[in-house]
Order: C-alpha cells, then structure tokens, then sequence
C-alpha cells in the first residue's frame, strides 16, 4: 500500500521537466545570483536549500542604471522633427509610449506593418502613370528651390561655357543641392556672356520649379588677392578720412564759397566714398554669399531631393 | 497502522479527481497544472552539462531557481513575472562580512493602455519590464494573447485574455458592433495565432471556485415538483386498470 501510495505521488507531483529558457534577457529588472552554491542533487528530486545559506544573494544587475535604449517606429504621419509618413526612426521610449503610439502617430515595426509600407513605397515608384503624391522631402525642396537664386561666377578662362554639368556642379557648390543632369532643363545649350538666365528643375518628376541663374563676373577668392583688396580698402578709407578733414577745415575757412570748392569737395568725397562703399559692398557681398553658402549647406543635408526624374 | 489511507501530500490532487471537479471540462483541469515561469531575476545557465571553469572537466550542471513572492495585489496589476526577492546580502559585497537582510522590489508605475480588441483604456499598474515586452510584442493585445499564464502571472491578465478570446470568438456580435470595417480590420490582424473555440476561451484563466461555480451553474436544475411525478403515476395507473377491465359492449 505505501509503494502505490509513493507511485501515485510521483505521478501527481512529478515536476515536467521543461528548462525554460528567456530568449530575451531581463529587462529592467534586477538579477541576482546566489553567493554559496547550491549542492547538486539527483536526477528527478529538487535541490536541496539550506533556509540561510542559499537565500544570500549577489545583485547581478539592475538594468533600471543601464543606459536607455531608443525603441523603432514607423511614423503614419508628419511629426515635426522626425519625418514623414512610412520613415523607421529611433525615439526615447518615453516619446513614443506616450505621445507617438497612442495619439496613433506611429505604429510598431511588426513584420505586417513593414510589409504595408513597403508596398506604399513601391506604389510611389512604380505607380508612375497615376497621379503620384509628392513626397513631403519634395515638398520641402520644391519650397527651398523657389525661394533660391543660383549664381555662377565666370572663370576666367576664354572657353568657359555655361552647360548642363556646369549648372549641376553650380547648384551642389553654391545651394547644397543635388540635381541630376536629367532633372534639369536648360533654354539654351551653352552661354558665355554675363547676364540673367533661368533654368527648371524637376523634383522626383512631378514639379517643376524655375530658377533665376545669373552669370557675373569672377571674383578671386584666394587669400593673397582678398589680403590685397583688404589693404586697397583700408587706404581708400585713409583718403577718405583725410579727404573729409581737409574738407572740413577748408568749409570752416572759407565758408563764403560754398559752390565751387563744397561741391568739387563733395563730388571728389563722394566719388572717393562711392569708390570705398563698392569695395566694402563688394567685401561685405563676399562674406554675405559665404555666411549664405554655409548657412545652406547646413539646412540643405536635411531635404534630400530630386534623386530621380 | 498507517495514519491515513493517502498520504496527505497527494490529498489536493485527489481531490481534483472526484466529485463536481471530475466533471469540470479537460482542457481546463490540463491547464490547471503549473508549469515553470520564464526565469526574470535570475540568470538560467541552459545546459545540463557544461565544462567546469577551473578544472575544465566535463560536469553536470542544474538551474535552481529564485524563489521569488508575489503579492496579492501583483495579481490586480501587470507585473509581467516580476515581484519581491526576499533575502539577504553581505555588506560591501564581502563574503566575510555581516549578513544583513535585504527585499528587492519592483519600481511600479500606473499607466494606461488601451486595447483594440476590448476598445478600452485600462488603467493598470506595471513594471517597466512589461512596457517593454508590450514593445517587443508589437501591441498590448499582442503581448496578453501570446503569453502564457506563467509568465503572465496575474489574474487580471488572464481575465483580459479571456475576455479577449470570447470577444474574438463571438465577433459578429461583440466586436464593434457599429463599425464593421474596423471589425474586420482588427480581426483579421489577429485571427491568425489566436483563434480558439468558444468552449476552451470561456474556461480559460479561471480560478478553482470560479470553474466550480461555472460548472455548478451548468448543471443546476430547477427541482421538479412532486405534484407532477404523482400525477404522472396516477394516470398511468388509471390506464393500466381500465385496460385490465373486460371490456363490455352493448349489444344493440
């Protein structure tokens, strides 16, 4: 009777003898580990734990002090500072629990969800024949090109042309922009004179824009002539001062003729003041183009654009 | 002679063998048996034999696990396998210095998370341990379907489960009853993994007395009164008295 009362035991209390392994580590918990080992027992019978010894523990890690990762969404909408509709990008996990995921901005990248998008994507580039929504990066890039002006200074060599590569190469100098020589159309073959000229460009193949391209003069930009245009300015600006003081003391002596000597005064100060006001406009438009030149390169990386006709 | 016919030890699951557990469904008295949780405060090593790291003999190796407490009120909440480690440490992490006791718990936030299948927002108490597997799951329906009662270790969550699983079966009554396109819509996001018969979802994560109080239900009848057993008796009796009389006809 006690040997079927021992087997009915074991058959109703026999542990399953599944090892469960976590696939993903613990997160945000604390793991400990015991500091005395525990003896190993038979095979079938559970260990046993001695009440003091083996519930000393070791804090293994509390990952609540590890650093916070970032979670993947896939936005269903334009969110300022992230991007558009169908862009995979990397948030705080406070961000996106609590504003992105159930205000429904984002979703999570689950195999279906990427699989939707994915087949957005292939519409856009593929459905060319129906009417293809612009992308909100073209948007942006359609704006930036209407409010732009490109300008090419002439080389000074006798066969310089204005071409098609010429303009892309200008555009990728100047205004940070990459046009491919198919999204650009040019009225005319090649230019050697200065003056105004227009070109279109087409962004992802939908929108046109016009862009005023102006042809001007060369300006040497190494160090050695801007040193010397520098010193030219500052003598120019000497005279002036000189020329102003001395203009100064002959209108205090003889103030009875104001005519002849304060206008042939005014005129040579004026002349010497138009000469210096170009050179620091002409100073002052260098720096301006510059400051302008890196300002946009630094916005242009954000609006990739017109990658394909 | 021995104290008892059974040994004590075994007496819980006799118990589940006779009477009204007996008839309790299978499927909901297999699921009854406990299984391993996933391990979350320790590290399972994973092998059963591995080479010693001193000696580099080959060795059998064994997973002892934590013994972890869960509060009664971890089971209103969504603790996702977490709860109190009671112990002890040595100070300044020295073997040979004082042994002083020590209880590890979970840092607890209340949040709300809303469910597509139950169109609810529940306001829940959590861990940050499930956030993240809700994350890793893809979605807090995602994360209660497909986890299993161990690890869910709450009956609020197998309450959810539940009702998520009866709602799913009985979807053209219950799930959004006025709007059939996003019926459709989130039914065929789970239909997938998740269907279950209307039987297996309605017993699913109910307690002992619950599934008792169930099946007691089911099987409650009304007792019939004894009015119409004795008439009943009666007329049977009439019958067979006027069968046994001869039978007598007039002659005209």
């Amino acid at each position: 009777m006690w040997s079927s009362g021992r087997r009915v035991l074991q058959e109703l209390l026999s542990q399953p003898a599944v090892r469960s392994f976590s696939l993903t580590p613990a997160q945000n918990t604390v793991v400990v580990e015991r500091w005395w080992q525990v003896p190993l027992s038979k095979v079938g019978s559970p260990p046993r734990l001695h009440p003091r010894r083996h519930r000393i523990y070791k804090l293994v890690e509390d990952t609540k002090q590890a650093p916070k990762e970032k979670m993947e969404l896939i936005l269903t909408q334009t969110v300022p500072k992230l991007g558009g509709r169908g862009d995979t990008v990397f948030v705080k996990k406070s961000v996106g629990r609590n504003k992105l995921l159930p205000q429904g901005l984002a979703v999570y990248p689950s195999p279906e969800n990427k699989q939707m998008f994915a087949e957005e994507l292939r519409l856009l580039r593929e459905g060319k024949s129906e009417e293809r929504v612009q992308t909100r990066t073209g948007q942006l890039t359609v704006e930036f090109l209407k409010r732009s002006m490109l300008k090419i200074n002439k080389m000074p060599s006798d066969e310089f042309q204005v071409t098609k590569e010429v303009v892309c190469r200008q555009f990728l100098k100047k205004l940070g922009v990459v046009v491919p020589p198919q999204a650009l159309s040019l009225p005319f073959e090649s230019v050697k004179d200065l003056g105004d000229y227009w070109c279109e460009v087409t962004v992802n193949g939908m929108d046109t824009v016009r862009v005023p391209v102006s042809l001007v003069p060369y300006e040497d930009l190494s160090a050695r002539y801007q040193q010397h245009l520098k010193i030219q300015t500052q003598l120019q600006a000497a005279a002036a001062v000189s020329e102003s003081a001395v203009e100064e003391e002959a209108a205090g002596v003889a103030v009875s003729d104001p005519a002849v000597e304060a206008e042939a005064g005014k005129d040579s100060v004026s002349q010497v003041s138009k000469a210096s006001d170009l050179a620091g406009a002409a100073g002052a438009e260098k720096m301006a183009a510059a400051s302008t030149q890196t300002s946009e390169d630094t916005t242009a990386p954000p609006s990739d654009s017109s990658k394909k006709d | 002679m021995p104290l008892h016919k059974y040994p004590p030890k075994i007496w819980d699951a006799l118990k589940l063998k006779q009477g009204i557990y007996a008839r309790l469904p299978k499927h909901y008295l297999k699921s009854l048996e406990q299984k391993e949780p996933t391990p979350v405060h320790w590290r399972p090593l994973g092998v059963q034999y591995r080479a010693n790291p001193k000696t580099g003999q080959k060795e059998r190796v064994q997973d002892v696990p934590i013994p972890i407490y869960y509060p009664p009120h971890s089971q209103d909440g969504l603790w996702a396998g977490e709860g109190w480690i009671s112990g002890f440490r040595y100070a300044n992490n020295d073997k040979m210095s004082t042994r002083l006791r020590k209880t590890w718990k979970p840092q607890l936030f209340k949040r709300e998370l809303y469910s597509e299948i139950l169109d609810h927002k529940f306001t829940i108490t959590v861990t940050a341990r499930t956030l993240d597997l809700i994350d890793a799951a893809y979605g807090f329906d995602f994360y209660i379907l497909k986890t299993p009662k161990e690890d869910l270790n709450s009956k609020l969550g197998m309450d959810l489960k539940r009702a998520m699983l009866n709602r799913l079966a009985r979807k053209n009554t219950e799930l959004y009853p006025n709007d059939p396109v996003k019926r459709e819509k989130v039914y065929s996001k789970y239909k997938q993994q998740f269907e279950i018969p209307e039987e297996e979802a309605e017993w699913l994560g109910l307690s002992l007395e619950e599934a008792v109080e169930k099946q007691r239900q089911l099987e409650d009848k009304e007792p019939e009164p004894l009015f119409k057993a004795c008439v009943d008796k009666l007329v049977e009796e009439l019958h067979i008295q006027k069968l046994s009389e001869p039978h007598l006809t007039e002659k005209k």
